[in-house]
């Protein structure tokens, strides 16, 4: 589907700067937003996006965020668009959806938009979207690992004015404010997202005032069409054929069963179809995924494979086309719970399409990574600054080694983007104390390229009491390791009670249904808890490895000897010898 | 012939209506197709070519997945 043919083509140089300048706008805008917003996912975490919009919704600019929300944001876009009318939109108005069966990814994730207007008529949209880290619900932090129904997880937001002209919509604002748990939170977070989105109007109304709007809106056009093209050619390189993959949750936190997701992937000339409808019903708990979150994870695995170049718009989504039934772990149908979908089941799915690939590419594919984000949520009061508190904490995971290198290690899912929290802001802002933060030696899958390394932190509580949630994965499974590769380590949260001589399981210790995802667990001061990210598949043979990065792994301490041993062939040699 | 068709639930309402190929929830305009199997609806004309295209000659107009496969995770990872 390539749009209208432009009146006049656009040189390819002035394509490539306006292209650039999308680009720009939107890292300016996530620039404002980690500068000006309260919470540490959005100012440490970076677990935002933001994007411009064309007047049909679709994406014409978006710069290096979450490839989650950069690959579903155009469902929510448009979505709004249809439900709230176009004319709804007047100058200084601003929207906001956080609705995961109206096109978002899962509730947490705040969609916010402002449309720009050029000589009194609309040209286009800025927008972003964010975790806004305390929505209510059962759970604080509003990660409701046990969560049945939709109405566990939070305050939902089908498509709302907030702002009216500049003016705020107050209650609209009071409602919101009123059921989440951090309201003080809450009002710094939406004003860095709404005043991104007034950086963002500003800087593409000096565009259009630069190049008229007539231009900027056929040099959209040939972008999206552009892209389009790109994604095409890239696919049309590859073999023709069906190729399958699979994979599983390990359980969705009310019930002790995998939930597997499976794929048939054709490549049919140009184009693409993700077929998912053998995958099962959908779960229980929360760890069913949107449709827009299984379709921006076709899209970023296919974005993993083909060439860098291409400018990420909508146009370059248009050949990968899905198939799902609603009402399975891949399209939950309401009021289906879908909070954990986002984060663990995203990176799982997105895995299972380049696995797929890797019988069309071999060569451009990569093992599967940890997967999880190792959600860690806790809330209440601070006993130095009496104020009640939530925090939403993630940890990175080992990658899947590619047929170039090494995964990395402990790094947010890839489908996520975000950063690691440092030390210091979680023990300055939450009463914990990190007594140990390090690598998990022998965690990556071995092989030819060997997955990135897992972490392992524990903390100590150091607050009377503190409630504490968790959504794991791949606590009990792994991170598959490919074409000869070995699995990355599983995953874990483990807790040891003040006065316990050992770190036990939840379920072990409390009771939880599941040891990976529970909530509203509350723990003492002195307890420790520690959590354990997964490791990253290897990719080929691990006899296959160079002796010499053998050796460089063990004298670094990532593998011991006795791995190197036995999963290498490995044997020192002598004293010079690692 | 499909035809395009709008989504009239009242404001207050939701009615959910979904794509027969691609699964996601249609806000507004549709397109439906009615046969002797009754009315499916889409939410684009390329998904509406999809399901003739693809669904009904690999899937058939039917299809259900086999209730359960009984894989265990030790099959994918020997896979």
């Amino acid at each position: 589907m390539v749009t209208k043919q432009p009146v006049a083509q656009i040189d390819p140089v002035t394509l490539s700067v306006i292209n650039n300048a999308f680009v720009n706008v939107c890292r300016e805008m996530g620039t404002a937003m980690m500068r000006t917003s309260y919470s540490p996912i959005f100012n440490e975490g970076l677990d935002f996006s933001c994007m411009l919009f064309n007047l049909r919704g679709d994406l014409i600019g978006q710069a290096e965020f979450c490839p989650t929300m950069l690959g579903s944001c155009q469902y929510a876009m448009k979505w709004m668009l249809d439900e709230v009318g176009f004319d709804a939109f007047g100058p200084g108005d601003v929207f906001i959806h956080n609705d995961p069966y109206r096109g978002q990814c899962h509730m947490p994730e705040h969609l916010v938009v402002k449309a720009v207007f050029h000589e009194g008529r609309p040209w286009g949209f800025v927008g972003n979207i964010a975790h806004v880290g305390e929505i209510g619900g059962m759970a604080p932090g509003s990660f409701a690992a046990d969560a049945t129904e939709v109405y566990q997880e939070g305050l939902r937001l089908p498509p709302l004015k907030i702002m009216d002209g500049g003016e705020y919509v107050r209650d609209v604002w009071r409602i919101v404010l009123a059921n989440h748990r951090t309201p003080k939170t809450t009002w710094g977070d939406y004003h860095a997202m709404i005043g991104s989105l007034h950086v963002a109007e500003a800087r593409v109304q000096e565009l259009l005032a630069k190049y008229g709007a007539e231009t900027l809106t056929d040099a959209s056009d040939q972008l999206l069409d552009y892209s389009e093209r790109f994604m095409r050619a890239e696919i049309a390189e590859m073999p023709d054929g069906v190729y399958y993959a699979q994979d599983c949750m390990e359980d969705d936190g009310v019930t002790s069963r995998p939930y597997w997701m499976r794929l048939r992937l054709t490549i049919r000339g140009d184009g693409a179809i993700c077929d998912w409808t053998d995958s099962d019903e959908q779960a229980k708990g929360p760890i069913n995924a949107t449709f827009v979150v299984t379709a921006a994870s076709c899209y970023s695995g296919f974005l993993n494979v083909v060439s860098d170049d291409i400018p990420i718009n909508s146009g370059c989504y248009r050949p990968i086309r899905l198939v799902t039934r609603p009402g399975t772990l891949v399209n939950v149908m309401h009021p289906g719970p879908s909070v954990g979908g986002n984060t663990e089941t995203h990176p799982h799915i997105q895995n299972v399409v380049i696995r797929a690939l890797a019988g069309a590419v071999p060569e451009r594919v990569a093992a599967a990574e940890g997967a999880s984000s190792c959600n860690f949520l806790f809330g209440g009061f601070h006993p130095e600054y009496g104020d009640y508190y939530t925090n939403y904490h993630i940890e990175g995971s080992g990658w899947g080694g590619t047929v170039e290198h090494d995964g990395n290690s402990v790094l947010c899912p890839n489908n996520g983007n975000c950063r690691n929290t440092p030390v210091e802001i979680l023990e300055t802002k939450y009463p914990f104390l990190v007594e140990e933060y390090r690598l998990r030696p022998d965690s990556a899958g071995a092989g030819r390229w060997r997955g990135g390394l897992a972490s392992s932190r524990t903390f100590r509580v150091t607050a009377p009491e503190i409630t504490v949630n968790a959504l794991f994965d791949r606590t009990r499974t792994q991170g598959p390791g490919i074409f000869g590769g070995q699995a990355g380590a599983s995953s874990g949260i483990f807790i040891q009670r003040l006065g316990d001589d050992r770190f036990r399981r939840f379920s072990e210790a409390f009771g939880t249904v599941s040891d990976s995802k529970f909530t509203r667990v509350i723990v003492t001061e002195g307890d420790r808890i520690q959590l354990e990210s997964a490791g990253g598949g290897g990719l080929g043979d691990p006899h296959q490895r160079p002796r010499e990065l053998v050796a460089e792994d063990i004298r670094q301490g990532l593998v011991s000897a006795e791995i190197a041993h036995q999963l290498y062939g490995y044997e020192v040699r002598d004293e010079g010898d690692a | 012939m499909p035809e395009w068709r709008e989504n009239d639930a009242e404001w207050y309402e939701e009615r959910m209506v979904h794509c027969a190929t691609c699964g996601r929830m249609i806000a507004k305009r549709y397109l439906a197709e009615s046969s002797e199997r009754g009315t499916k609806t889409y939410c684009s004309e390329e998904c509406l070519h999809l399901y003739h295209d693809y669904v009904l000659v690999e899937r058939g107009p039917d299809y259900r997945p086999p209730p359960n496969t009984g894989e265990t995770y030790a099959d994918l990872m020997v896979k």
